[in-house]
């Protein structure tokens, strides 16, 4: 069983001293404070050694064998040992050196990375690969740029080009990265995307009356259908008129609170009398129901009327059992009129499908309810009569075919109706000190 | 039991989210999410049941299907617009602090994006783009036609008006043009490519001074992806009929520009934009795909309306002509329809580049004039009004050049966009124009002959009316003579029956039997149809009548007049 270690914060003083352990640095310092009073046990070991690489004679012949080797090893070794050796005998190169044993206690910190000295020698080179690498970048830049203003087609449809699109180093980068922030893989496309959310057509055909120079029977229909949605705007302009402006008091009109109270104290000053008589005679009549009804505990039946009762009940249940088996085991006599109620069933269910079928495909002709606005038609363009040219050189055309085409977009649950929202200015003020 | 289900945690609640929501989702403000829509091709929808998704309210929100979101949040371009967000602080903080060199760098490095991968991945098949093409093309018509602006950039512009010419050359070396139309808003064009029926709309050539009301932002982005997409369907198609892709035409390169490569590219430019000159094809391409077994098979199954060869008679309408175009008259989109008949055309060489030949050419045959009077005429052709070249298209004949020349009050231009339905009053002058002739011709021929035939019968008449007389009575007695002497048995004639009467008297029938066996509840709706359809023929006859009343009275002021 292993005891769980006590938990004390060691956030103060006191309690750090308490509870951490230094035995063991305490222990280490020790030791080596004792080794430099008395120097170390082991230095016999190190102060006597045997001599194994043999006297000054060897090392000259160590030298000789060494000569022997390739020379470039030798050049680059020999003389920095000798030097480095040198330098560190030096007796004031020596003072510099700490006079203590003790090794210090410090965290080593990893300096900062040397230079290698092949790059060092190829800084030139470098340099010049990375203005390569710049001008590189840079021409990409333009090249893109100039596909901005020229863009490049190729056939994408072809399957042996198709690659261009999958090649795309960059695309499919970003998309890995994509996925990966998503944590998901791409998801399929449905085939609902491919499904226009309008059955209409792009470019409405035009009517035959908006001809430059139409026929008097087209520019007539034209004209009429053009007037009666005028008609209808009309009429709707005049009921909300009739709803909202008239059916309410303009400002001079409207109630003051003065008139209010007149109005509402109407009748309640002068005719006190009256009033309390008609007060007193409500008092008496009130709650007249609730006077005169009283419970009835009723009679209690019988223990012999309720077992009979009971047995009714029982017989009553058997004899309806009775006659719903009685009906099912008959309708194999009825196979035919099954045949027809199932049938009719049928019939009745296709059609409502059918019904459905349409009233889906008359929404795909209408413009959705998308946005906080509806949808408006455009008014419709006419020339009037006396515009009407009967020359291509004097014709004086009607309709804006950007909103043409914009509203056709929202006609289409493309894209959202919506209102243009005019930025608000504020006012600019001013303010004055005083003084 | 299984776990008790929390509202709004599956169903409609789940499978919609609202525009507010997929903008927070997708970090991006709401012009980045619209654009981003638009690009890729996902739309708003409107849920069935509000409340249920609104969470009681059913107030009418933008939603969007949250698998759309979903999708939408794996695309690519997303980062674009991060980055382009990104670019627009660096280049803001630079002009605050007025440091050119930094804007300059900042400028240089503008994110840029491709949409090769989303037309690919909208439309998967050459088919299914070319279906969508209308918009693309109506777009890119009315951009081509924009002047610069803030909201228009030039290179949309530039690129808008390069792929439009291109795609006129397309349709002019096919010759796939159809219908034409003028209408007071653009010209409407019709053509059959590849099987399928294309529509779109140009603007009128001076149509200045509009302040429009639409979004241009949102149009922009609009235009944006349909420039991506009718490049890559006109590359397509430009390689399907081996033509060089970008086009190329014969240019004899002139000295003084020889020297001078940019203002030779412009001055090439100038000369495609022209439509004048036939394309270049990849002739080697042409000997090995030349199958003369095969024709052009989907463009017949179509046009049901057209047999082949009436199809290429229609194509060849302006062959052999020579028009020129005088200067008040919208060339382009005449130039357009002549050439996409295969009719030749010229303009004064002031007006555009790419002229062929001059006014004085004797061998021009057609001069196109919108004005009230021309002095110097030439004898050898005709000067018409641009309206005949619109009506001989829409007529698929040519018509007879009378009723458009100079100074005559034209027929009207009727849009070849309606189809007739039964039973409905169709004006003679639309009766004329599907027949080919002239109205006035028409009248003329149709007076001289009752003129005549009246003469013959008179004529008749008199000659006839004593022979009759004598033979009737001789006849008479002998037939008397007969009945009374012969009673005899003769081989019988095999009666001659009409099996077009027979099968015309069954059909009356069946439909009278169909029509007693209908029940009773449809009673009512059959009823009405028939009283609507028997109203209408009374309004033709009404209008017929009176278009009799007319033409008699004018005739009768005519006469009045020439007396």
């Amino acid at each position: 069983m292993a005891f769980k270690k006590l938990k004390v914060s060691k956030n103060r003083k006191k309690t750090w001293r308490k509870h951490t352990n230094i035995d063991e640095v305490e222990e280490f310092l020790e030791e080596k404070r004792l080794e430099e009073r008395l120097g170390d046990q082991n230095l016999g070991n190190q102060l006597f050694f045997i001599e194994k690489t043999g006297s000054a004679q060897n090392v000259d012949q160590k030298l000789v064998a060494d000569n022997q080797k390739p020379r470039a090893k030798q050049k680059v070794k020999q003389p920095v040992k000798k030097t480095e050796q040198l330098v560190e005998n030096l007796k004031a190169f020596r003072a510099l050196k700490s006079c203590s044993a003790v090794k210090p206690f410090l965290i080593t910190r990893p300096s900062a990375p040397k230079t290698p000295k092949r790059l060092k020698g190829n800084l030139s080179r470098k340099v010049a690969e990375s203005k390569s690498c710049l001008e590189k970048e840079q021409k990409k830049r333009k090249e893109e740029k100039r596909g901005k203003e020229n863009p490049v087609f190729y056939d994408m449809w072809n399957e042996s080009e198709e690659g261009i699109i999958k090649d795309d180093k960059e695309l499919k980068e970003l998309e890995e990265i994509q996925h990966l922030l998503m944590g998901k893989n791409k998801p399929k496309i449905s085939d609902y995307h491919y499904q226009k959310p309008s059955l209409l057509p792009a470019v409405e055909v035009p009517h035959p009356g908006s001809s430059y120079n139409p026929s008097f029977e087209d520019h007539q229909d034209l004209l009429s259908k053009a007037h009666q949605i005028e008609l209808e705007k009309a009429k709707e302009e005049a009921h909300l008129y009739r709803v909202l402006d008239a059916y309410y008091p303009s400002a001079e009109n409207a109630p003051t609170e003065e008139s209010w109270l007149r109005e509402m104290s109407q009748g309640l000053i002068g005719d006190k009398e009256k009033d309390e008589s008609e007060n007193e005679l409500e008092e008496n009549e009130e709650h007249p129901l609730l006077l005169k009804t009283s419970i009835d505990a009723g009679k209690r039946k019988s223990k012999a009327q309720r077992r009979r009762e009971a047995m009714q009940k029982q017989l009553e249940k058997a004899a309806k059992e009775k006659r719903k088996m009685n009906a099912i085991s008959n309708q194999i006599f009825q196979l035919d009129k099954i045949k027809k109620e199932i049938k009719e069933a049928e019939e009745k269910s296709l059609q409502r499908q059918k019904r459905k079928r349409e009233r889906i495909i008359s929404k795909m002709y209408k413009p959705n309810i998308l946005s906080r606005h509806k949808f408006e038609e455009p008014d419709i363009e006419v020339s009037l009569t006396e515009d009407v040219a009967g020359s291509l050189r004097s014709l004086r055309t009607e309709g804006d075919l950007l909103k043409d085409r914009f509203s056709s977009l929202q006609k289409r649950n493309i894209i959202e109706p919506r209102k243009i929202i005019l930025k608000h200015r504020k006012k600019h003020q001013k303010y004055f000190v005083k003084k | 039991m299984g776990r008790m289900k929390k509202k709004g945690e599956s169903g409609a609640k789940k499978a919609y989210i609202t525009r507010r929501k997929a903008v927070q989702k997708l970090q991006v403000s709401l012009k980045d999410f619209r654009r981003l829509c638009i690009l890729k091709g996902i739309y708003p929808v409107e849920p069935k049941n509000k409340s249920k998704v609104g969470g009681g309210s059913s107030q009418n929100k933008t939603y969007y299907l949250l698998s759309d979101i979903q999708f939408l949040s794996h695309e690519p371009i997303l980062w674009k617009f991060w980055e382009f967000k990104i670019f627009m602080r660096k280049m803001s903080r630079a002009r605050g602090r007025n440091d050119r060199e930094a804007l300059e760098n900042v400028r240089s490095n503008q994110p840029f994006y491709k949409l090769d991968n989303i037309v690919k991945e909208r439309y998967p098949t050459f088919i299914d783009a070319l279906r969508d093409i209308d918009d693309a093309l109506s777009m890119c018509f009315l951009y081509s036609r924009f002047s610069k602006s803030k909201y228009l950039h030039v290179e949309l512009i530039n690129i808008c008006r390069r792929l439009t010419v291109e795609f006129m050359h397309y349709v002019i070396e096919t010759r796939s043009l159809r219908k034409v139309f003028i209408s007071i808003k653009g010209y409407y064009y019709q053509a059959e490519i590849k099987g399928q029926t294309i529509t779109w709309v140009v603007p009128h050539q001076f149509n200045l001074g509009n302040f429009h009301d639409a979004d241009y932002k949102v149009m922009r982005t609009f235009t944006e992806f349909y420039v991506t997409l009718l490049g890559f369907v006109t590359f397509k198609l430009y390689t399907s009929s081996n033509l060089y892709y970008p086009p190329k035409i014969l240019t004899i390169k002139s000295e003084a520009l020889e020297n001078d490569e940019d203002d030779f590219n412009e001055q090439i430019s100038d000369q495609i934009a022209a439509l004048n000159q036939p394309l270049l094809k990849n002739s080697i391409q042409i000997d090995e795909d030349i199958n003369p077994d095969e024709f052009d098979e989907p463009d017949l199954k179509q046009d049901n309306q057209l047999t082949f060869h009436q199809l290429v008679k229609f194509q060849k309408l302006f062959e052999g002509f020579k028009f020129f175009i005088n200067r008040e008259v919208p060339r382009e989109s005449l130039v357009f329809v002549i050439r996409s008949f295969g009719g030749l055309v010229s303009w004064e060489k002031t007006l555009f580049p790419g002229a062929t030949f001059d006014e004085n050419d004797e061998s021009i045959t057609h001069q196109i004039v919108d004005r009230d009077d021309i002095s110097n005429k030439y004898l050898n052709r005709y000067y018409i009004q641009p309206q005949w070249v619109f009506d001989c298209v829409n007529a698929r004949t040519l018509l007879p050049v009378e009723d458009y020349f100079i100074g005559a009050v034209l027929p009207p231009h009727l849009s070849p966009f309606v189809e007739d339905k039964e039973g409905e009053y169709v004006p003679p002058e639309k009766i004329a124009l599907n027949e080919g002739r002239s109205l006035n011709l028409a009248k003329e021929q149709s007076n001289e002959e009752n003129e005549e035939e009246s003469e013959e019968e008179e004529s008749e008449d008199e000659k006839e009316i004593p022979t009759n007389d004598v033979k009737n009575n001789q006849s008479k007695e002998e037939k008397e003579d007969q009945e009374k002497i012969k009673m005899e048995v003769k081989a019988g004639k095999a009666l001659k029956e009409d099996k077009k009467k027979i099968e015309e008297r069954e059909k009356a029938e069946e439909k009278r039997l169909a029509v007693m066996m209908i029940p009773k509840k449809k009673r009512r709706l059959y009823d009405k149809i028939m009283f609507g359809k028997k109203r209408k023929s009374r309004e033709v006859e009404k209008l017929v009548e009176k278009r009799k009343v007319f033409e008699n009275e004018s005739k009768k002021l005519k006469r009045q007049k020439t007396k």
